[in-house]
């Protein structure tokens, strides 16, 4: 689905050739400042490399209209941002930013059971923990079934318990919904059961591409 | 006392004038005994008022006498330009180029419209240059305007780099520039409106407005004082909804490039 050729970002990222969401599941591990992030802000156009080029689907990114772009991509970023109230309000917002709307609230009620969220839609979105937060911002997101999705940490604020559970929802979720999913951990022991694509990135550059495509 | 009752205008001599500037001098000197160490400031504020409205008093004597529409223009622009320099130098953070730009062209957009909407078709004005009018009506609606607009722009700027995750967020989710900047565009907007709807909720009950007593201490009919005043206010309402209104729709914009990537967070 992705391939960047050649791209530079400041001096935080350079890299000469990758090809990834070709498989299910990619996993982006490495230190922290590294560029991980910065990575995934390139993937969905937040910025543009200094340098080189990225393709989505053979098109280059510059070329999509913004909207139609983040219409196939969506991200979910490393702090979970609360736009309403409620819960219930949370799954409303996503609808409407997306303009995808006449969900039931039944798939409000079962995605938050499927991320494991034992809340009533009426719940103060506001005032949950961290770790739910992050929950109720996935769930909210999954809602959407983009075709690619960019997560950034999506376990960072969960117990291990809670952690697993996730990951093994989002490896059936991009199976059921045929969805690419690219995502930033912190834990690559426990992703990396589920990845397909492993890549880790340090000081700005490749390390490793254990599956990666040729292009 | 018959004058007054036939609504003529009492005249102050000079002499009596002066006798007005008792109240700097009690402030000086109330300044001076607790050590607050003002006085220069005061001295330099009443004196620039004192120099500034005689100027004006002078300026304006000479200009109803002689209405020229090409001078009733001049003035409006001289009052446009320091009221965008005001809003610029009171805004606590460096506006970008592009937001000048914004500034100037929603200040003037929304200031003439709704001034010669009020001239031509409230009072009906003719000529419509008719400085005696045209000049005090134009202070108003620029200067509260000005209020307004550096209000809005305040909070714009400010929440927009305090929190751009929060734009970033509803981007990532697939919204357009206008639903993820809705939110701070509306708050800024309110914030811009607020003193105009306060001071129209207390006005003739907490306070009598300064036109209206003007035009009664100059003997006009309060029943024609409070058309004016009324109808002042909803220019002034005008006025300030649309140059907010303008400032917010293109002000967001400037955040973003063609990209809708947001230009100063890239990092």
């Amino acid at each position: 689905m992705y391939k960047l050729k050649d791209i530079a970002y400041k001096d935080i990222l350079a890299i000469k050739e990758l090809t990834l969401g070709h498989e299910k599941i990619t996993s982006i591990s490495g230190p922290s400042g590294g560029g991980k992030t910065t990575l995934l802000r390139l993937l969905i156009n937040f910025i543009s490399p200094d340098r080189g080029k990225i393709y989505l689907k053979d098109k280059a990114l510059e070329n999509y209209p913004p909207l139609e772009l983040r219409q196939q991509v969506k991200m979910l970023g490393q702090n979970p941002i609360m736009f309403g109230n409620t819960i219930e309000e949370e799954f409303e917002m996503a609808a409407e930013f997306a303009r995808q709307r006449g969900y039931a609230k039944k798939q409000y009620q079962n995605l938050l059971a499927r991320v494991n969220l034992n809340k009533k839609l009426t719940a103060s979105s506001t005032e949950l923990s961290g770790g739910e937060k992050q929950r109720v911002a996935l769930a909210r997101l999954l809602l959407l079934q983009p075709e690619i999705l960019l997560l950034d940490e999506p376990t960072a604020s969960l117990d291990t318990e809670n952690e697993k559970h996730i990951l093994h929802y989002l490896a059936d979720y991009a199976l059921e919904e045929e969805c690419r999913i690219i995502m930033v951990t912190h834990s690559p022991e426990l992703t990396n059961s589920i990845a397909d694509q492993q890549i880790i990135i340090a000081e700005g550059s490749l390390k490793e591409d254990y599956h990666g495509f040729d292009s | 006392m018959d004058s007054i009752a036939n609504g003529e205008v009492i005249d102050i001599p000079l002499l009596q004038l002066l006798i007005a500037y008792f109240f700097v001098l009690i402030l000086i000197l109330i300044v001076r005994k607790q050590g607050i160490d003002k006085e220069k400031q005061i001295i330099l504020a009443a004196t620039r008022m004192t120099i500034q409205l005689v100027l004006v008093g002078f300026l304006l004597e000479y200009i109803f006498e002689m209405p020229h529409p090409g001078i009733t223009l001049l003035i409006l622009i001289v009052m446009e330009g320091f009221a965008i320099q005001n809003i610029i130098a009171r805004v606590s953070t460096e506006l970008s180029f592009k937001m000048k730009k914004v500034t100037v062209i929603s200040m003037a957009a929304g200031t003439v419209f709704t001034l010669f909407f009020f001239l031509l078709l409230v009072i009906g004005l003719t000529p419509w240059y008719y400085p005696r009018y045209f000049i005090p009506i134009a202070g108003m609606i620029i200067g509260n305007s000005m209020t307004g607009i550096s209000l809005g722009v305040e909070y714009l700027v400010n929440q927009i780099k305090k929190d751009p995750q929060k734009i970033e967020a509803a981007l990532m989710l697939g919204a357009s520039l206008q639903q993820a900047t809705k939110k701070v565009a509306n708050q800024a907007f309110y914030n811009s409106i607020l003193p105009t709807i306060n001071s129209m909720v207390g006005m003739g009950i907490i306070f009598l407005p300064g036109m209206m007593t003007g035009q009664i201490l100059s003997g006009v009919d309060p029943l024609l004082a409070i058309r004016y005043q009324i109808a002042i206010m909803m220019g002034i309402l005008g006025s300030v909804t649309l140059t907010t209104f303008i400032l917010v729709k293109l002000g967001v914009r400037t955040y973003f490039n063609e990209r809708m990537q947001l230009t100063f967070n890239d990092d």
